[in-house]
């Protein structure tokens, strides 16, 4: 008490206990105003003054107070009035309110302040004793109704937080507990340990599902790689058969288009497009159908095969590159040591491979960059601007049949139709295998694009590389080396490192107790 | 004037509430002082309106004063006003007033003349 300088003659010294409250006076005669400013100062407290009712309204929307001191008879807004404005304001509903008044001749005033709501009176001309003791109370009893409420307030929200670990939402943050659970009572440690248990369960989970989502996207960038390290293989059995590159390519876009869009019919998922979207589907088709085509044609022509394996896997770097550029999606060094760990891989699975004598020249080297590029691109562009509501296998085969239609007159041009059938022959066969495989491997790219990323997906350059070896020894007996399953291993490593795209869903488990209907 | 003008036990009192300074007491005085002829001008302006109700309510405040610092005659007088013009009985306001005009300056001079 030796901090605070309380006057010398002062009958009453606050309680131990005491808390500074802040009181309002209300009176219109400022004689009375400071009379018991200085009345409630002298408790300990701190007052502030209203010289009628609509300022004590005015102050206390404006400032919270702990009390009020109200007199009754003041011209304009009397205290009446000031009690019934308050009892219909959430906020100054629960001020305590005490009642000035000269007892004997406003007892009729009294009980109908009471029976407005005040609190308790005191006579004017009173004991300072009856008003700490009156203030006390009131100030005692609002403090408990306080933390009631404050306590109410906090069960309801541990409910509310129970309600949404129920709804199988076990994400801390969703919870809205953090304040709660650094209150040092049993409530608050009661919430601390909800909150602690649900973050143990959600991160176990959530390790869960990562683990699940890389194993399914490394199983999904195999099988694209498989399926489409089978293409070359057919492609070279059907020109055996006696077929050309771009007859080819449109009786095969025009297989797999069929199968997607017959599919996609069949689930009554035949979109109707926007122009917007519509562009969007010739974009693709443009890049996937014509450009990578052409690229090809002339590439494969003027660059050693093994090469260009390898230079199709700098795809990865690219779609890495871009991303990191413009925060599709998170560029971390772990994800480019796994881009790399692939690519070595991959490396020393062609570096048995390269024909030294027939190396080709750097300008070509340079223009082989495009497929790449041209691959990256695609990927880009289906994560990015997929119209996402648009059935997959519409989809796909939209832009398989827009690349037929458009082959169409190149190959008209060039005499490179193709007459097929009507008899089913080997090459007929030949041509629905792989439409089917073609539409397989999409179907199955733009999956993987849409759960696991773009980046993730690059990858599928690896395991094409790593498939035409594999098939290679299967179709071809070529011998598997034991460096190639060692690279294999590698490549595989490099996924888990690269990981798919992180998801911005919030994870909601299943849960299996306590089942409402 | 037959009575003690003011009485000391209610001045004590009063003291007692705002917390036994004297300084503040004499604060108090100083403002009896310089605001009760205020309040007694409303009262003259609501008699001569005859506006009973801003009487009243003049009154009241004037008694409600006259109490805290032991002017009983005062506070008695300003009561009866009071009374009368929540009954509606009063006969002659400005009469009334100027009565209790006089009571208030020996009030004053015996204020200024008081000590503790």
């Amino acid at each position: 008490m030796d901090g605070l300088s309380f006057k010398s003659k002062r009958t009453s010294a606050p309680e131990p206990d005491h808390v500074r409250a802040k009181i309002l006076v209300v009176d219109d005669n400022s004689l009375n105003r400071k009379k018991m400013r200085m009345a409630v100062e002298n408790l300990g407290h701190t007052a502030e003054v209203a010289k009628n009712g609509l300022e004590a309204i005015e102050m206390l929307t404006t400032a919270s107070f702990d009390a009020v001191l109200l007199d009754i008879l003041m011209p304009e807004m009397d205290g009446f009035d000031v009690l019934s404005e308050m009892k219909i304001d959430e906020k100054m509903r629960d001020v305590p309110v005490i009642v000035i008044s000269a007892l004997d001749d406003e007892t009729e005033s009294v009980v109908r302040a009471i029976g407005l709501g005040a609190e308790d009176f005191l006579p004017k001309s009173f004991d300072p004793v009856l008003l700490q003791a009156r203030l006390g109370a009131s100030l005692s009893k609002k403090r408990f109704r306080d933390q009631e409420r404050e306590y109410f307030g906090r069960i309801e929200r541990l409910t509310v937080a129970a309600e949404v670990l129920e709804s199988g939402r076990f994400n801390p943050q969703s919870l809205e507990l953090d304040d709660l659970a650094d209150r040092d009572d049993p409530l608050g440690r009661l919430a601390a340990v909800f909150r602690g248990m649900a973050a143990e369960i959600y991160e176990r989970e959530l390790k869960l599902k990562k683990a699940i989502i890389t194993l399914q996207g490394t199983f999904l960038v195999l099988a694209v790689g498989l399926v489409w390290g089978l293409t070359p293989a057919l492609s070279r059995m059907a020109s055996g058969l006696g077929s050309n590159p771009l007859g080819l390519a449109i009786w095969v876009n025009g297989v797999a288009a069929v199968f997607c869009l017959g599919v996609a019919a069949y689930r009554r998922k035949l979109p109707r497009l926007k122009p917007s979207e519509f562009f969007f589907f010739v974009v693709w088709a443009v890049i996937a159908g014509i450009l990578q085509r052409m690229t090809t044609f002339v590439v494969t022509e003027q660059v050693e095969a093994a090469m260009l394996s390898l230079i199709v896997t700098l795809q990865g770097f690219m779609v890495f590159g871009f991303a990191a550029i413009t925060r599709m999606e998170s560029a971390t060094p772990r994800r480019l040591m796994g881009l790399m760990v692939g690519l070595i891989g991959v490396s020393i699975v062609l570096y048995t491979r390269f024909d030294g004598s027939s190396g080709a020249q750097n300008a070509w080297l340079l223009f082989a960059m495009l497929l790449p590029l041209l691959f990256a691109i695609e990927a880009l562009v289906l994560a990015g601007k997929r119209p996402e509501h648009i059935d997959i296998f519409a989809s796909v085969g939209l832009m398989m049949a827009l690349s037929a239609i458009m082959l169409l007159p190149w190959a008209y041009f060039s005499g490179d139709l193709m007459p097929l059938g009507p008899t089913l022959g080997a090459l007929e066969i030949l041509v629905l295998l792989m439409g089917i495989v073609g539409a397989a491997s999409l179907l199955l790219a733009f999956h993987l694009i849409a759960t696991a990323g773009a980046v993730f997906y690059s990858q599928s350059a690896y395991a094409m590389t790593i498939a035409g070896v594999v098939w290679g020894m299967l179709l071809l007996n070529e011998e598997l080396s034991a460096l190639a399953w060692f690279a294999f291993v590698i490549i595989i490593v490099g996924m888990y490192l690269v990981e798919p795209k992180a998801n911005d869903e919030e994870l909601v488990i299943r849960r299996t107790f306590n089942e409402k209907s | 004037m037959t009575d003690v003008v003011i009485e000391k036990e209610a001045l004590l009192r009063l003291l007692n509430v705002i917390g036994g300074d004297p300084e503040d007491l004499q604060e108090l005085l100083e403002d009896f002082e310089e605001t009760t002829p205020g309040t007694l001008q409303e009262m003259k302006d609501a008699a001569a309106n005859e506006d009973l109700t801003a009487l009243r309510i003049s009154s009241h405040s004037l008694k409600a004063n006259g109490r805290d610092f032991g002017a009983v005659a005062l506070a008695d007088a300003c009561a009866q006003l009071e009374q009368a013009c929540r009954e509606g009985t009063v006969s002659d306001p400005v009469a009334e007033v100027h009565a209790i005009s006089e009571e208030l300056s020996r009030a004053r001079v015996a204020l200024s003349e008081f000590t503790l």
